[in-house]
């Protein structure tokens, strides 16, 4: 492990994403931030910028509006990245599962690393899904995988 | 072709002709109603919509047919706030409304993307084919 | 407007947890016009609750927003109730007041620590959501989960509160009591705070109620309207007064919101105290064929629920209307004229909550 990679897991940074979720898993999120729960021991800060984040956490069973919003933020993510399905609803669509305007969970979209079970899942449970999530980034290489690559990425390896 | 015939927690349902619609609003208005919502159900060969309004915490209601295929006045000029509501109506049960003032044009929740709207009876959501990706 | 800047507000700010756009336009600082554009979370809830079985839906209805969750169960319970004709057990009309409050105590001091973030306290967010965990685990406690706590179900309630959870509650909200007492009183008596709110966003009593606002909104300018004054549930039978202040801005809002997490203390307690021995829920057997109205109040305002049954296990038709659909026009009504500084905090003001404005 160099240096880079073991920074990187001391500190990961945190990107969350409401993909049309109920706000359950969204203010469970919120109170992991907060003194009870303080994820922030962890050297976790919440950003609001994509290229600048490590995980992305992803609420909700993402509807048809919203997919293209979540595959602009995924793409923009530099690698290696991982992300967290936040949620039943995010892992399988839970009890959206037949609403028309769902797609029916994040791995429609997105590859997902993690999946976090709950409704709404609990910060305790968020907490040990991104420390997971943790685990696979640090066996990640630098360089992205290949089938997991995004868009842009793949043009700079080509024009390298 | 059923309609409501009471709902209970409603005090009463007046009916209005559609081209007496907004006669019958403006009374409540002239009262000082509050305008709760308005709710539509999809009654076969018609529209069955309701326009609920609360009078000291008793809700009343104003009732209208809506033939399907005509279009439906906007009571936006008599109460502001319907246009959320009717800009629903267009987008989920395809209704056409008439001189809305914040008109969406239907792309409110959903963007044109199913077959036919989604709140109507017997509709399984189909997918409009896509032919590009909506802007 | 050819020199106004057009400028989005959202889907993805970090003063709005939930995605939701406002499209302002700008006349160097000041507002001039402002318009939502919704559907980022629109999911098809009212058609689902076709699909499922109406007692399935209950599920449902508690996802339509997870901060007020319970609150939409009862609603869509009261509703099917009162189409089905039934009568419900005098326990469980307490008990639902005891989770009701207590939902609502977690929801307001949630709203006060966004508020306090969104002008920059942070420290006070902190201490307001740290607050909240105790209520958190009250939850916790008496119904196994916290935050869609599922304890409704169509002819009364899913679980009892013994006397072991009432004493902890009862010994442990007068704690609670005195810390967001201490802190309501730094965030109502702060001038800053005073500068950033009073005077933001007025809307006068008659314009609100013109423009349909219901809650806090409301009641924030004057207006003594609540639900609750309805008595369903156990409200009839316990002592309850709206909270109202004059002034219709921000500053009136929060204090509405500040002022209710005391009183929703109070009607906990005393439900506790006045809390009836009997049954649990009602037996039923049958459909809903008929249809029922129901309104109560929910943490943000008025809650409707409609059902219309047709004698089968489906319903013909379930309405919602939630209470930030009622306020999102008396926000765009005074965000014109607002400086661009503002918008984030009268924005808030209203407690949107956009996943049960699209369902």
């Amino acid at each position: 492990m160099n240096l880079i990679q073991k920074a990187r897991m001391k500190s990961p940074w945190i990107l969350h994403f409401n993909a049309g979720s109920c706000n359950g898993c969204d203010i469970e999120i919120l109170s992991c931030l907060t003194p009870v729960y303080d994820i922030e021991r962890f050297g976790a800060v919440n950003v609001g910028n994509p290229k600048h984040a490590d995980v992305l956490l992803v609420t909700g069973p993402v509807n048809r509006r919203n997919e293209r919003v979540l595959r602009n933020l995924y793409e923009q993510m530099l690698d290696p990245k991982i992300v967290v399905a936040v949620g039943t609803c995010a892992s399988s669509g839970g009890v959206f599962h037949n609403c028309y305007n769902c797609l029916g969970g994040v791995d429609k979209v997105i590859p997902v690393d993690v999946y976090v079970p709950g409704c709404a899942a609990k910060p305790e449970t968020i907490i040990e899904g991104v420390i997971l999530g943790l685990e696979k980034l640090a066996k990640m290489p630098a360089k992205p995988r290949p089938g997991r690559t995004s868009a842009e990425a793949e043009k700079v390896e080509a024009e390298r | 072709m059923s309609e409501l015939a009471a709902v209970q927690g409603i005090e009463r349902i007046e009916d209005a002709p559609l081209e007496g619609l907004l006669e019958a609003v403006r009374a409540y208005r002239d009262r000082r109603a509050r305008f709760i919502t308005a709710t539509c159900l999809d009654r076969g060969e018609r529209f069955e919509i309701l326009y609920l309004f609360d009078e000291g915490l008793k809700t009343v209601a104003v009732r209208t047919f809506l033939p399907k295929g005509q279009r439906l006045p906007s009571i936006t000029g008599v109460y502001l706030c319907g246009f959320l509501v009717e800009n629903e109506l267009q987008d989920l049960f395809g209704i056409e409304v008439d001189g809305l003032d914040i008109d969406y044009r239907g792309k409110f929740l959903v963007t044109n993307t199913f077959e036919t709207p989604p709140l109507l009876k017997q509709t399984t959501c189909e997918l409009r084919p896509t032919k590009e990706e909506p802007s | 407007m050819s020199d106004a800047t057009n400028v989005p507000f959202g889907p993805q700010h970090p003063v709005l947890p939930e995605p939701i756009q406002l499209r302002i336009s700008l006349e160097d600082e000041n507002v001039l016009q402002a318009l939502p554009a919704l559907g980022y979370v629109h999911r098809g809830i009212e058609k689902a609750g076709e699909l499922n079985d109406f007692q399935q839906n209950v599920f449902l209805v508690e996802r339509v927003c997870g901060i007020c969750s319970s609150i939409h169960a009862l609603a869509y319970c009261l509703a099917v109730e009162s189409a089905m004709g039934l009568e419900v057990p005098k326990r469980a009309d307490y008990l639902r007041v005891v989770w009701m409050e207590l939902h609502r105590i977690h929801s307001h001091l949630l709203y006060l620590g966004l508020l306090a973030e969104a002008f920059g306290f942070e420290s006070m967010f902190m201490e307001f959501w740290r607050i909240r965990e105790r209520v958190m685990d009250l939850l916790e406690m008496t119904a196994g989960n916290r935050v869609i706590i599922s304890v409704c179900t169509i002819g009364g309630v899913r679980r009892d509160i013994d006397a072991e959870q009432a004493r902890t509650i009862r010994e442990e909200l007068p704690k609670v009591r005195e810390e967001v007492q201490r802190l309501v009183d730094a965030l109502l008596g702060d001038y800053t705070v005073k500068r950033r709110t009073a005077g933001k966003g007025v809307i006068s009593g008659q314009a609100a109620l013109d423009l349909g606002a219901v809650g806090p909104t409301l009641r924030g300018s004057g207006v003594a309207q609540d639900m609750r004054m309805a008595g369903y549930a156990a409200y009839s039978e316990l002592q309850f007064q709206p909270v109202t202040f004059p002034d219709g801005d921000t500053y009136s809002r929060t204090a509405v919101r500040a002022y209710e997490v005391f009183q929703s203390m109070d009607l906990v307690l005393a439900a506790l105290e006045n809390l009836p021995e009997g049954e649990l829920a009602a037996k039923f057997k049958g459909r809903p064929d008929g249809a029922a109205l129901a309104r109560v109040e929910a943490p943000r305002g008025e809650l409707i629920y409609m059902v219309v049954g047709n004698g089968t296990k489906n319903l013909e038709r379930m309405r919602v209307r939630v209470p930030t659909y009622a306020n999102i026009p008396a926000l765009l009504s005074v965000l014109p004229g607002c400086e661009f500084a503002d918008v984030p905090v009268v924005t808030l003001s209203i407690d949107p909550c956009i996943s049960c404005t699209e369902r």
